[in-house]
């Protein structure tokens, strides 16, 4: 039999055609600030979506780090760095009145990732950005960001579009393994409850489960996959250690 | 395939939309004159002009009136992976493949010049990771000579086989007009 192998091939989940049709929607309603969130759980492929958006849009990916907690200055300064601003301004007003003249002349969309690891303030910042640069920011996070929204009625009022990312259903991994494998392997109904179930709705963990159930298919050398393999498949994925 | 939906209307608006630069759905029906004859046509029009705004080629400055800003140009596939890349700050090859759509021999090739510029390194695991961050692409410059070395030879090879054809033609003419007398 001849190998099976992976291909790697992004495949549009029922999430990630939720988070193009509103990142269509946030483009058509330019000309003034708006903002977009995306939220979900850990694992269900929010940042990989927002990547390929990303990798194929003119928009621009600022993931925040804890470490600007303090410092409205450094998000700032990050932000006019991906706008390609050199030298970035040293005070904050210059920083953002900088970044705000960048995004007025080239119109790019923001895509901020974790912001709700950052104060409450920095919402501010970011409301503030996207009403005067007139573009639209997209923030990325886990279910805090609700929260860390609701504080601020006005960021609300300006939230256009909310996209929540859920557990991927059965379909989408048969799918996934499906086009994943060249349609090498398709699984059955019973398997892909039982995957479905282990996973609990966890994308990361059903590509890594993946990896090792090619690799014991080919050990194997079948494209028949039972409800054994699946599990230990899963068991090595996600303990690191196989059937264990 | 069948041309039913290739009337040829987009790039013929398109063309009056550039002229004019701000414009009316009016105007657009007014500058292709005989080409607009029914209310179908027009119909088309307005479903150009809504295109158009979507992929960003035009914008709304007000109801109604809008502006050409131009066709905006895809990012090429070396554009998509850098994005990927300062993204994710450490990739396999087969990220880049599924976020960058690039073939896995051309994903490898570029990674190996970001590796060669500094920009990368090849750790035991597969993955690639960032270690410095231009912030602006880097080029293949290596590949890009190449390349212009490559075409320039193509060219010069392509003119002395033209220069050859002519000769011959030459002498060909000259056999035809000895035969003659």
């Amino acid at each position: 039999m001849e190998l099976i192998k992976i291909v790697p091939d992004f495949i549009i989940t029922k999430n990630v055609r939720n988070f193009n049709v509103a990142m269509d929607y946030l483009a058509m309603a330019e000309g003034e600030g708006r903002l977009g969130i995306v939220y979900g759980e850990a694992g269900l492929g929010k940042s990989r979506a927002a990547t390929k958006w990303h990798a194929d849009n003119p928009s621009i990916y600022v993931r925040a780090c804890e470490a600007w907690d303090t410092s409205p200055t450094d998000y700032l300064k990050e932000i006019c760095k991906e706008l390609l601003i050199r030298p970035a301004p040293k005070r904050k007003g210059a920083c953002f009145s900088a970044a705000v003249d960048s995004l007025l002349k080239t119109p790019r969309t923001v895509i901020i990732d974790e912001l709700e690891k950052l104060p409450p303030r920095f919402l501010e910042i970011t409301r503030d950005l996207s009403d005067l640069s007139l573009t639209a920011i997209v923030l990325i996070g886990e279910y805090e960001l609700l929260s860390y929204m609701d504080q601020n009625s006005r960021v609300w009022s300006r939230t256009y579009q909310g996209v929540e990312f859920k557990p991927v259903e059965i379909a989408d991994i048969m799918m996934y393994v499906k086009k994943s494998t060249g349609g090498r392997i398709v699984l059955k109904e019973e398997c892909a409850s039982v995957l479905h179930t282990k996973l609990g709705g966890n994308f990361r963990l059903a590509r890594r489960t993946l990896l090792h159930l090619v690799q014991d298919c080919n050990a194997k050398k079948t494209s028949d996959v039972t409800v054994e393999m699946i599990k230990i498949a899963f068991n090595a994925a996600y303990t690191g250690r196989k059937n264990k | 395939m069948s041309n039913k939906w290739h009337t040829g209307l987009t790039p013929a608006a398109r063309e009056v939309m550039k002229k004019l630069g701000r414009f009316r759905t009016q105007d657009i029906v007014d500058g292709l004159g005989s080409m607009i004859q029914t209310y179908k046509d027009r119909r088309r029009i307005k479903k150009a002009i809504y295109d158009c705004r979507k992929r960003g080629e035009i914008t709304r400055t007000e109801r109604g009136l809008y502006e050409y800003v131009g066709k905006m140009k895809p990012p090429e596939l070396q554009e998509k992976m850098w994005k990927v890349l300062r993204a994710k700050r450490s990739v396999e090859k087969e990220d880049l493949q599924e976020l960058a759509g690039t073939s896995e021999s051309y994903a490898y090739e570029w990674l190996q010049m970001l590796a060669r510029n500094g920009v990368v390194r090849h750790l035991d695991n597969g993955r690639w990771q960032m270690i410095y961050d231009p912030v602006e692409m880097p080029l293949n410059k290596e590949k890009t000579q190449r390349l212009r070395g490559r075409r320039l030879k193509n060219k010069e090879a392509a003119i002395a086989a033209l220069a050859k054809a002519m000769q011959a033609i030459e002498e060909a003419k000259t056999a035809i007009s000895g035969l003659k007398e």
